[in-house]
């Protein structure tokens, strides 16, 4: 067999098929006219494709459809395949992309925006970590100049002289038969304030919680920087009046911290009626029950 | 020679435009879970897809199985069809699977070859004239089931239903190449396995 006859035999089939570009069957015609070999074993496939096409095909039985119904009645009929598939189509690969992307967009957008706030139902776990740290920052600066104050880009406890001239602008005491406790202010301030910090006497069992500056720059901020300011700098507790408040003196302490005693009653009560959104009543029978005593 | 019209190209061309948009509409219906659009659909391919099966599987009752289960896959699947692609290839993708499928079923049970060559059923709806040839039909059949599942089917989709390579590519999910290769092949088994059953016999 020669080489040209070796390499035109491979091409016979697709040359058969009609699957040759024109030149190159062009080339494979003429080969064929003067390669009786080669013609042989192009005909011999020619018969093969005919005896293929010889072979009868009965026809299907005429109970096929029903035949496929009953197949598929168990599988198919009995369900609405509309439906199914179309909820099928959310799980498509084009689709699952976008759905994500819209996922991630709104989960970034809940984060973002203040308004969305009530959707991080986790937000008070973090402010009350915070909190926390106040009250331990608090605790720092009653110890002296050398303090340690919680450092809040590096999340640890630094020492700054700086840092214990802090001011507490008020403390309220919160006496232990008050109906919902001191938990109840707490959560109220938390809401409201964010800088504030609870110290409890073991004796008596009341709680006082103070209410402080914050830092120019602290990061617990919220919004709430210019209600502070008002409360500073307006009459709730100028006027000084001690009488059914205990006056918190810390003046043997080291640390500058203004005390913010004495507040008028209803001073008093202004702000705890702020500070529980219209529930004052509670505060009521401390002050009633301050006052019986 | 008698020379077609102009206006016959166009009356042509937009019966195929309308076959094209009544099959789009067709398959848009089974889509929906439409039951008569599904039987239409079958009414229009039972012929080929029994056709294939028939030669692929050499059997009657083997044939018809088979059928129904592409008929039932492709009603099954129907919504997963891009109809911007052709339903045709998408149809006979199906059916080239569930005749290889079938096929290792089929292996796995073991049945002797010479009870599946063309049952007794397929044997009485034969017409007359082809009952003559039946000797070199079986011949026939008995080669082709002795390639290998591929070969056959690429096979039986070029001589019987007469797709281009482009065509069986994209029924196999393969290059053209591929299928000009397994097509070389398929032939050139074929003859070897044809001519010792002629032999034999």
């Amino acid at each position: 067999m020669k080489l040209v006859c070796f390499w035109l035999r491979r091409k016979l089939s697709p040359y058969l098929d009609g699957e040759i570009p024109s030149l190159k069957a062009e080339k494979i015609k003429a080969h064929l006219e003067h390669c009786p070999e080669c013609q042989t074993k192009l005909e011999e496939l020619q018969g093969l494709g005919r005896h293929l096409r010889q072979i009868q095909t009965p026809q299907p039985s005429p109970h096929l459809w029903e035949n496929v119904l009953k197949r598929g009645q168990s599988r198919v009929f009995r369900e609405d395949p509309g439906r199914d598939r179309r909820f099928l189509t959310l799980f498509r690969p084009r689709l699952a992309l976008p759905l994500l992307i819209m996922g991630a967009f709104i989960a970034l957008m809940v984060m973002l925006i203040p308004e969305l706030s009530f959707l991080r139902q986790y937000s008070l776990i973090v402010n009350q970590a915070q909190a926390i740290d106040i009250g331990l920052y608090l605790d720092e600066l009653k110890k002296g100049p050398s303090a340690r104050t919680f450092d809040q880009k590096h999340q640890a406890f630094t020492t700054s002289a700086d840092q214990a001239r802090r001011k507490c602008h008020f403390g309220v005491v919160i006496p232990a038969s008050l109906p919902g406790g001191y938990r109840l202010v707490q959560t109220k301030l938390l809401k409201s304030l964010c800088c504030f910090a609870t110290q409890n006497d073991y004796r008596s069992g009341e709680n006082i919680i103070y209410v402080f500056e914050l830092p120019p720059q602290h990061p617990i901020d919220f919004g709430r920087r210019e209600l502070i300011r008002k409360m500073m700098n307006g009459l709730w507790y100028n006027q000084i009046k001690a009488e059914n408040l205990q006056v918190m003196n810390w003046e043997g302490s080291d640390v500058n911290l203004t005390l913010v005693g004495n507040l008028l009653e209803e001073e008093l009560l202004k702000i705890l009626k702020y500070l529980t959104q219209g529930k004052p009543g509670q505060f009521h029978s401390y002050s009633q029950q301050k006052g019986g005593e | 020679m008698e020379e077609i019209s102009p206006s016959m190209h166009l009356i042509e061309s937009a019966n195929y435009r309308t076959g094209c948009l009544l099959e789009k509409e067709l398959i848009q219906r089974c889509q929906r879970g439409d039951q008569e659009a599904f039987r239409e659909v079958f009414k229009r391919y039972q012929h080929k897809i029994f056709r294939l099966c028939y030669h692929f599987a050499g059997d009657g009752s083997d044939a018809e199985e088979i059928t129904q289960e592409i008929f039932l896959k492709m009603y099954l699947s129907i919504g997963q069809f891009d109809l911007r692609s052709g339903f045709y290839t998408w149809l006979f993708r199906i059916a080239v699977n569930e005749c290889l499928q079938h096929r290792r079923k089929k292996a796995a049970r073991k049945v002797p070859l010479d009870e599946r060559a063309l049952s007794l059923s397929v044997r009485e709806t034969l017409p007359l004239d082809s009952l003559l040839s039946h000797e070199k039909q079986a011949q026939v059949q008995k080669a082709l089931e002795k390639l290998p599942g591929k070969y056959r089917l690429a096979l039986l989709l070029k001589e019987i239903e007469g797709l281009s390579y482009r065509e069986i590519a994209r029924i196999f999910g393969v290059s053209e190449g591929t299928v000009a290769s397994r097509l070389n092949r398929a032939r050139e088994q074929f003859r070897r396995v044809y001519q010792k059953e002629v032999r034999e016999s």
